[in-house]
């Protein structure tokens, strides 16, 4: 059980009738894990047993093999948290707060530091309640990092970023785990980026780990059967290929793109398309089989 | 222990830019100082104080003593109006805006934050009430007051203060809402007010609930009311009551989901 970064074993937790997390265990190694469901899967709430802001009402969770409610206050000295929507002092300066939050970890590291790895050293001097959206949550970023944490939770980390910021970010994350070995906890809706930084991938649905495991191999487990057609006019092509035998899901995903998850052969399928579109005066770009996390997820939702 | 002390330092920084930021602890002060010369200007005009009159001071001052006392006592009470009102912005509010979320994930003891947190109202209240009073006794009872009879007055105000401030921590952690924190306080602020002009009120019951007013009576009256054994005995179960309300609102707050 040490191995694991994170090991959470059997926990439920209800909110009156609402089964938030129904018998959920999950181990991760050091790693990135992006962590993935639909709205109301228990994300967040598995985030806050974690953290020991909310108490399971059975098993139990280990963060650095340390037990989440007996030893609270060990474990959050070494990790950080990006929470969505972050409270933090309006009328305090973003040096100071930073200064005291690096206070309160007795950390060496300095706000130039923490704001030059989110790059806002330019609003060291700023109020915090005077500060976009964007340089908030940077502030929030900087503060995760404030005590040299072993592992990151990150709640929707790119949450009101332009995209050069996000781009940043996640560097940023890659970085810190191939040279430091942070491990990263992500949460985020936003599937291309979590493709894009994470090593590994939990699927929540209903309160519990659906699929999880190594990022390649969950989607080419998951999408054998997942192809996307590049095309010159989606709309005119998606209801023949509804009707295609072994069709489970066909769905435009843009004017000239189309997704489609099918029981048949790639071969198959191939050939069924370039007849509809021959007859139907559609010229077909690309027929590929999907590899995105995305379609991953339709899979396993599905 | 310098870690600890950089970690206090470090929350107590944060609890002032989260709690106290302007105006209010400004707002306290002023308001606590305005109150006190406000008592005194009002005494001074029902006296007919002018410069053509300067008689009329040396006739009133034998009434002058007690009336700013009087006075004065009731404005400190008032005053005290204002704990369950900093409890739930320093307690209550940061329930609803989020403030625990993010800052308990920081390396904080939950009793710590709380006594930060409940623990400043207190100090800060109870030292601006207290410092007023150390000003206003010797000045309206010149050469009267001991060091014992003020010694007792700042005991029983830090009390009161701190009675009030238990009461209005524990709805807090307890209701996780500010506006309910309020009312709570002010009805029990009400109730204990009210407690003072009934008829035959036990000096007991006086003295545990409202502390402050009891040892200004003893120290305007003498021995005569309430009795000495009450205010001691008043004295320290209202010390019982403060811890006990302390560690019911620690208790729930360690248990409190955010």
């Amino acid at each position: 059980m040490n191995d694991y970064v994170i090991s959470v074993r059997d926990v439920t937790k209800s909110f009156g009738s609402v089964k938030a997390l129904d018998g959920l265990s999950l181990d991760m190694e050091p790693s990135i894990l992006g962590l993935i469901g639909p709205n109301g899967a228990g994300k967040t709430t598995l985030l806050r047993i974690l953290l020991d802001l909310a108490r399971p009402d059975s098993g139990h969770a280990q963060i650095l093999g340390l037990d989440t409610k007996t030893e609270s206050l060990e474990i959050r000295r070494r990790i950080g948290v990006l929470h969505e929507q972050p409270s933090f002092p309006e009328a305090v300066s973003v040096r100071d707060y930073l200064q005291d939050v690096c206070g309160l970890y007795n950390s060496d590291r300095t706000p130039e530091t923490l704001l030059k790895l989110v790059d806002l050293e330019y609003a060291a001097d700023r109020q915090i309640g005077h500060l976009s959206a964007g340089m908030r949550q940077r502030v929030g970023i900087a503060l995760a990092f404030a005590g040299n944490p072993e592992i990151v939770f990150l709640d929707e980390p790119t949450a009101n970023l332009d995209v050069e910021s996000r781009e940043q970010i996640l560097d940023l994350i890659f970085e810190l785990h191939q040279k430091s070995g942070v491990s990263f906890v992500l949460i985020s809706h936003i599937l291309s980026e979590l493709e894009r930084a994470c090593t590994h991938v939990a699927f929540m649905q209903s309160g519990k780990i659906i699929e999880s495991g190594k990022i390649n191999e969950v989607i080419s487990r998951l999408t054998k059967r997942s192809y996307r057609i590049k095309c010159s006019e989606s709309h005119l092509l998606i209801d023949r290929i509804r009707e295609i035998e072994g069709t489970t899901s066909a769905r435009i995903l843009g004017p000239a793109s189309i997704s489609l998850v099918t029981d048949s052969e790639y071969n198959d399928v191939k050939s069924k398309v370039e007849q509809i579109a021959t007859s139907l005066g559609v010229t077909i770009y690309s027929l590929e089989q999907a590899a995105t996390l995305e379609d991953a997820y339709r899979e396993v939702i599905r | 222990m310098r870690a600890r002390l950089r970690r206090l330092y470090s929350l107590l920084r944060i609890e002032f830019g989260v709690s106290w930021r302007f105006p209010i602890l400004e707002g306290v002060a002023a308001i606590l100082f305005f109150g006190f010369l406000l008592n005194t200007l009002v005494s001074g005009m029902k006296a007919n104080f002018s410069t053509g009159y300067t008689q009329s001071v040396f006739n009133f001052l034998d009434r002058l003593a007690p009336m700013m006392l009087h006075s004065g006592m009731m404005s400190f009470n008032a005053l005290v109006l204002l704990a369950p009102i900093l409890v739930a912005i320093s307690v209550a509010r940061p329930f609803e805006d989020g403030f625990y979320r993010t800052h308990l994930t920081l390396p904080v003891k939950r009793l710590t934050l709380l006594f930060t947190k409940a623990g400043l109202v207190i100090l800060i209240l109870a030292t601006l009430i207290s410092s007023a009073i150390m000003i206003t006794i010797p000045l309206a009872y010149p050469l009267l007051p001991t060091a014992a009879d003020l010694f007792l007055i700042i005991v029983a105000i830090w009390l009161f203060i701190a009675l009030q401030v238990s009461i209005s921590t524990l709805i807090a952690v307890q209701t996780k809402k500010l506006t309910a924190t309020v009312i709570g306080g002010i009805v029990f602020w009400s109730v204990n007010m009210s407690l003072l002009g009934l008829e035959g009120a036990p000096s007991l019951a006086i003295v545990i609930l409202n502390p402050m007013n009891a040892a200004t009576e003893f120290i305007i009256q003498g021995f005569r009311a309430p009795v000495i054994e009450d205010l001691q005995l008043g004295l320290v179960v209202s010390l019982m009551i403060v811890v006990v309300l302390f560690i019911l609102s620690f208790v729930i707050f360690e248990r409190t989901e955010v």
